[in-house]
């Protein structure tokens, strides 16, 4: 399973909020553990996709080439299952930033209804050192997808 | 004066909480370079608290002067956030 929790970016204003899309597939090896007769996604996956999310929004910022790195999680909430192949709206928003921290508050929805929210403290490592690409491919096919849209 | 002002105490607790070090080893005379937590994480954690309580934003040159314990007591009076005098 890659680690990538992500799936579309459907709004997003560059370092302060975006909204996400995932849909947990329902084949994914972990289920048959989490659990056999009873498939959830995990609440630590949960926490990891909406920091996932908050992520993409702080990378979003012009010539940031850093990525944000967990540090704390203040506060998390499972509020219901959440089922491999539930299309689940993921909002975060940047509290604060700093440049050594950055603050978020995160919900996951399902249908409208609040299913998941979190917390979080983030630090910052450079892409270069962690060897990723300077700009997330989410992020790329949200951007390239927004300027086709503004074109036409 | 914050409305959110901390006594020496309580501000000596939340550096500790914030640090991970024991309360009673957090003490205005105490080296900070003797303190367990007082790390690159433990750092990170208490500018953290310290923006999330009482919105105060330490520079990393701020940081780097600090050599005591009572310094950071010092920062947090400066800003209006700490009653005592620090002494």
């Amino acid at each position: 399973m890659r680690y990538r929790f992500v799936d579309t970016i459907i709004a997003l204003e560059p370092g302060l909020t975006i909204q996400c899309q995932r849909t947990w597939p329902e084949d994914l090896e972990l289920f048959e553990d989490h659990f056999p007769e009873f498939p959830v996604v995990p609440g630590v996956l949960l926490t990891e996709m909406m920091g996932q999310a908050a992520g993409l929004c702080l990378a979003s910022r012009t010539d940031e080439n850093r990525s944000a790195m967990l540090i704390q999680i203040k506060n998390a909430a499972f509020r219901e299952w959440v089922r491999p192949g539930e299309l689940l709206d993921i909002n975060a928003e940047i509290i604060s930033s700093q440049p050594r921290l950055a603050r978020i508050k995160a919900s996951t929805e399902r249908a409208g209804t609040l299913v998941a929210s979190a917390e979080l403290l983030f630090s910052f490592e450079a892409n270069r050192k962690l060897g990723l690409p300077e700009l997330d491919p989410v992020l790329t096919t949200y951007w390239n997808q927004k300027k086709a849209r503004d074109c036409s | 004066m914050s409305n959110n002002a901390l006594s020496i105490s309580q501000a000596l607790s939340m550096i500790a909480e914030a640090i991970n070090t024991p309360e009673d080893e957090v003490q205005p005379a105490a080296s900070l370079e003797d303190l367990e937590g007082w790390d690159s994480m433990g750092v990170l954690l208490l500018m953290a608290e310290l923006d999330e309580r009482f919105s105060l934003l330490l520079e990393e040159e701020t940081i780097g002067s600090f050599s005591t314990v009572a310094d950071i007591l010092k920062l947090l009076k400066d800003a209006g956030v700490l009653l005592d005098e620090v002494g």
